[in-house]
């Protein structure tokens, strides 16, 4: 016989499966056959207490299974478009995908607050225009959404949505409409950062219509001196699980916007530096979306570092007063290796 | 007597086998007779015991592991696991990200499903970040399942067989899973249980005639993408130990159900910084070495670590692949870091178990963009490999250089 | 950090936490729901109840809008102001002017006008919100020590006669002066002086003149520690930017230049990444292009707006720019979540400093 699933796989507590054990409970398959009564004579414990123990088995149970592929690729998925065609491309397609971490890097000032905006913004776009039809969270760290840049991305927003729809239905959209479904959070440093994650599901619960977070940035809350490193690491791993089981259960999408930091030292030249997404190769080993945003001379490149459904590649973008758009094809094209220069 | 059986709980069987029940007590409390006693005794002796292996059984078994293997996707990277995948066996595939690990799964998946129309595979996917239409381009693009194509394998058939997670996002979640698999896995060998055993024969006949029956006898593959961020959250600071014990009663469970039911067992993992200590690898310089610490060092069976060529002054390059078309892209290393199956590539020397590590060239095509514009098609979305068995990086670099001929998925 | 044991809480949780060895909000959060459940021996829904009353009770003492406000509520409310520099041209190049509840931080070389454009902004944060002011004080924190009192009064009465509404009040009396020479006296004054003063007076504006001079120590010291230096900036731009968002006030810091090193060896790097480097440095530099701004990469993460001021390349020099020059300057809005990229010229006379018309 095959080894079944042992008792200390289970999340419960050391002492209670010290009682388990000493009992002679082995394997979860000795727990299905008794009942809470049984068990809590057994193990001199509350009725409730071993009630408890015997959902933690079912329900995990209930909670995890696998369909096949052909389901999977059956199901239509909505994205959220950044308005920059090749941005969309670039992501995968149409755009931002719902159920996953996507995580865009970058300097100050290339526009990483800007793509969040537009983001929050598009988000809303009915799925009569093939959009995702959803509410934004807004997390910011760090002080940068300004309402008034807000107005001035969902102004072009509604005229670009405006311009492609027939005219005879009403407008899909409109100011007021778009900046009702904008929630933002402002958190000053990584305790009210953890707190709103953990709360965050119960407002998910309450919000159904929710279906893309933001926070900007991640990086800055964590930037501040932490005595102990695996501490941060420690966090930041539990955020990013946190996450990651957040927009996969809710369908939502989470973009996170990190910051770009600066390593010194590579193998061989030490007075080389480098530029490296913020926090660490643990955290960013976490998000399987990643996308690097940066300059070359006085134009804005996106480059995806990896993706669940595309390629490496490189796009380049704009930020005008309305928003993130595409560049006019007649601008010049730049490749991100020298070699092709 | 069988009153007395369901009543004594396999749990107690210990107790009872060990004498830590008072004999004379105990059937008092059961109302049993001595004789009746025993002979319970007998039973419990007789259902736990292990049975010895003669060495002819040991033998044959060995001679099928070394021709019962899965093949991984790329030929290449198949010679340097001696076969493939082996049932019965974990094999591990670690690196940084981008290095193609989740593309070697794909191409790993893809080929066990086209290998045989009733192979199966169940994808376990902790990063939720399983794309069908990547799948569909590999499989309806890559020059390697032509023949499946042909043979009338359709993409819709194809994936019907191949099932993905779902809410697999932590390590209790995939305890679940794999339990739920085990007890799904039991049931083919229903009819060979003996009297006794506790599991409840009416609920299982059933699940067994529903339609999953046949995805589940012909499992051939089970991928674990990735194993990391299951563990890594509770690894470190105070709760090592349990981080510990739960990786080691996962990598028993998987093993045993890959060894029982024969079937190859494929884990993803990520790197973490450390410096080479082994100074026959002749990437002195390697940086990284598989995540989750020394514990799990002991769990798979064999270990293939991945590097971007970049780190080793490999630079984006044309090359061409065996169907002669051009493509483009930064080459990947890999390298067998560990094997405890004593695996011996073919068409060299004896190695020395785990000491000599192969070195193979994987290449991931770059984009379309490039290669449209020389007017050449290239296949989109492969791997390719550029073969050669050498130890030294330097020869090695330059003999692929030369040859220009690489294998592509 | 909160205490837990001051907070309400239902009885089977309160006992739950007292027989744990959870003191801190901090000691909960940092660990996942499932750790906690099975620590405190609660069920799913009880750990959720216990992180919910945390977050009822934490967001009285800190900032926390729970639950939280949309957009549209907070453009009703208006909650970034707007402070007028005096000047209609400098205001729209910086994007209307300076922005509350964020840092902008004002860069260049030396006696291009930094301080100046500082000192105006301490004369027009005391006029009324109708003239673009903010009603109130300044406080002026500054390293060197030197307050310019004579450039001040000189600016006082030729803004009092632009603004006839300013002519009794003493505008000297609003700007608050404090001194801190090191990085500890830095430390201090931010975190307990600052505040205080904040929530005292009627202040609505706080200028650090400059930011950079207390961290040079790191790098004149024989073992420059620049992973210090950069813990101690990410604190700094923490607090002020706390300060800042609870007080509804802009803060104005100054930032000095430095040398480009990258800039020697661009043709010739062959990595990547640090090409990369290159490129985001160069992208910095207007002007002369051979200075960037001060305290790198982990300052520039911490800002919210950068303007920069730059001088074309003179060979005379002249000693305080009340002279008037004869080539104008330039003025960079390099950086803002709310505007775009825009340069202008400006110059600096007695009555202070002006944009140029183009």
């Amino acid at each position: 016989m095959s080894n079944a699933r042992p008792i200390s796989s289970i999340n419960l507590n050391p002492s209670v499966q010290k009682k388990l054990r000493e009992a002679g409970y082995k394997t979860v398959q000795d727990l299905k056959e008794t009942t809470p009564v049984l068990l809590s004579k057994e193990l001199d414990i509350s009725n409730q207490e071993a009630q408890m123990i015997l959902q933690q088995v079912t329900e995990s149970g209930e909670r995890v299974s696998s369909v096949s592929v052909s389901e999977v690729a059956q199901k239509q998925k909505f994205m959220i478009t950044t308005f920059c065609h090749g941005l969309d491309m670039l992501i995968g397609g149409r755009g931002i995908a719902l159920g996953q971490i996507t995580e865009f890097c970058g300097v100050p000032g290339v526009g990483k607050t800007q793509l969040g905006i537009q983001l929050s913004v598009n988000v809303q776009i009915p799925r009569s225009m093939s959009g995702a039809e959803g509410e934004a969270i807004y997390i910011d760290t760090e002080g940068s959404f300004i309402v008034q840049r807000v107005v001035e991305i969902a102004n072009g927003t509604i005229e670009k949505l405006n311009e492609s729809s027939d005219g005879k239905n009403d407008l899909p959209l409109d100011l007021e409409t778009v900046l009702s479904r904008i929630h933002y959070f402002r958190a000053h440093d990584y305790i009210e950062l953890l707190a709103l994650i953990k709360i965050m599901d119960q407002f998910l619960k309450e919000h159904r219509t929710v279906k893309l977070i933001v926070i900007d940035s991640i990086a800055f809350p964590f930037r501040q001196n932490f005595s102990d490193m695996m501490l941060r690491t420690r966090l930041l791993n539990m955020i990013a699980q946190d996450l990651a089981i957040i927009a996969e259960s809710f369908e939502i999408a989470v973009v996170l916007l990190n910051q770009m930091t600066t390593r010194f030292g590579n193998s061989g030249n030490s007075d080389k530096v480098t530029l490296v997404p913020a926090l660490g190769d643990s955290f960013n080993n976490k998000c399987p979306n990643q996308i690097i945003l940066y300059w070359r001379e006085d134009m804005r490149f996106a480059h995806l570092v990896k993706s669940a459904s595309s390629q490496e590649a490189t796009v380049q973008y704009q930020i005008t007063t309305s928003g993130i758009r595409d560049c006019p094809s007649n601008w010049p094209i730049r490749k991100r290796y020298r070699e092709d220069d | 007597m069988t009153e007395a059986t369901s009543l004594a709980r396999i749990p107690e069987e210990a107790k009872i086998l060990f004498g830590e029940v008072n004999v004379e007590e105990y059937c008092k409390k059961q109302k049993i007779s001595m004789e009746a006693f025993e002979k319970l005794r007998r039973q419990v002796i007789e259902l736990n015991k292990v049975k010895p292996k003669r060495g002819l059984e040991l033998l044959d078994k060995l001679n099928t592991r070394l021709t019962n293997y899965l093949s991984i996707g790329c030929s290449g990277i198949n010679d340097l696991l001696a076969g493939g995948l082996h049932l019965g066996d974990i094999t591990e595939i670690s690196g940084e990200s981008t290095t193609g690990k989740t593309r070697l799964c794909y191409a790993a998946t893809l080929s066990t499903a086209c290998l045989n129309v009733d192979n199966t595979v169940l994808y376990i996917d902790t990063l939720n970040s399983f794309s069908p239409e990547l799948m569909r381009i590999l499989f309806q693009e890559s020059d390697r399942f032509v023949d499946a194509r042909d043979q009338g394998m359709c993409a819709e058939n194809v994936f019907r067989r191949i099932r993905i997670s779902r809410n697999c996002m932590d390590v209790f979640a995939v305890f679940s899973l794999v339990e739920d698999l085990r007890q799904k896995l039991q049931v083919k060998v229903f009819a060979t249980i003996r009297n006794g055993n506790t599991i409840s024969p009416t609920t299982n006949l059933a699940k067994f005639r529903q339609s999953e029956d046949s995805f589940y006898s012909g499992l051939k593959l089970v991928v674990l993408d990735s194993i990391a961020p299951l563990f890594l959250p509770i690894l470190g600071g105070y709760a090592d130990e349990k981080a510990n014990s739960l990786m080691t009663s996962l990598t028993r469970m998987l093993r045993d159900l890959a060894r029982e039911h024969d079937i190859a067992i494929l884990v993803t993992n990520s790197v973490e910084n450390s410096r080479s200590t082994n100074p026959m690898s002749a990437f002195a310089s390697t940086t990284a070495k598989p995540a989750l610490k020394t514990t799990w060092t002991y769990m798979p069976d064999v270990t293939l670590l991945l590097t971007l060529g970049e780190d080793i002054g490999l630079k984006q390059r044309v090359y061409i692949n065996q169907q002669g078309s051009e493509v483009s892209g930064v080459p990947r290393i890999c390298e067998v870091l560990r094997s405890h199956t004593g695996i011996i590539p073919c068409g060299s020397s004896v190695a020395i178990r785990g000491l000599q590590a192969q070195f193979l060239l994987i290449h991931i095509t770059g984009s379309n963009g490039i290669l449209s514009n020389l007017g050449i098609r290239c296949d989109r979305n492969g791997i390719l490999l550029l073969s050669s068995s050498v130890e030294r990086k330097d020869e090695l670099i330059n003999q692929s250089f030369k040859r220009n001929s690489c294998d592509s998925i | 950090m909160e205490k837990l044991h001051s907070m309400l809480f239902r009885p089977k949780i309160a006992e739950a936490l007292r027989c744990s060895n959870f003191e801190t909000v901090a000691d909960i959060l940092h660990h996942n729901k499932n750790d906690l459940a099975k620590r405190l021996k609660l069920s799913g829904k009880e750990v959720s109840e216990l992180v919910n009353t945390i977050m009822q009770e934490i967001k009285m003492s800190r900032l926390i809008s729970y639950p939280p406000k949309n957009a549209l509520m907070l453009l009703k409310e208006g909650t970034h102001r707007m402070l007028s520099t005096g000047d209609n041209q400098i205001d729209k190049i910086i994007g209307g002017g300076i922005l509350s509840r964020a840092i902008t931080e004002i860069v260049g070389e030396s006696s291009v006008g930094k301080t100046q454009l500082c000192l105006q902004l301490c004369l027009t944060v005391q006029l009324p919100e109708e003239l673009g002011g903010l009603n109130g004080g300044a406080v002026y924190i500054s390293t060197e020590g030197n307050f310019h009192l004579k450039r001040y009064y000189q600016m006082v009465s030729s803004f009092q006669q632009k603004y006839s509404s300013l002519r009794d009040i003493d505008l000297a009396k609003n700007v608050h002066c404090v001194t801190v020479p090191d990085l500890e006296t830095q430390r201090n004054v931010l975190r307990h002086q600052l505040p205080v003063l904040l929530s005292r007076n009627n202040i609505r504006l706080v200028i650090i003149d400059s930011v950079t001079a207390n961290f040079r120590t790191f790098e004149t010291s024989e073992f420059p520690n620049f992973r210090q230096r950069a813990s101690e900036i990410c604190q700094l731009g923490i607090q002020l930017k706390e300060i800042s968002d609870r007080f509804n006030a802009p803060i104005v810091c100054v930032n000095q230049v430095s040398d480009n090193f990258a800039i020697e060896d661009f043709e010739e790097c062959d990595d990547d990444a640090h090409y990369e480097y290159n490129c985001y440095q160069r992208q910095l530099l207007i002007g002369n292009g051979t200075k960037i701004p001060a305290l790198g990469l982990t300052w520039s993460n911490i800002i919210n707006i950068r303007i920069m001021l730059s001088r074309p390349k003179r060979i005379l020099t002249e000693e305080d720019g009340s002279a008037g020059d004869n080539d104008p300057r330039t003025i960079a809005l390099l950086m803002a979540p709310h505007a775009q990229r825009r340069f202008g010229e400006y110059y600096i006379d007695r009555h202070g400093i002006h944009g140029l018309v183009n």
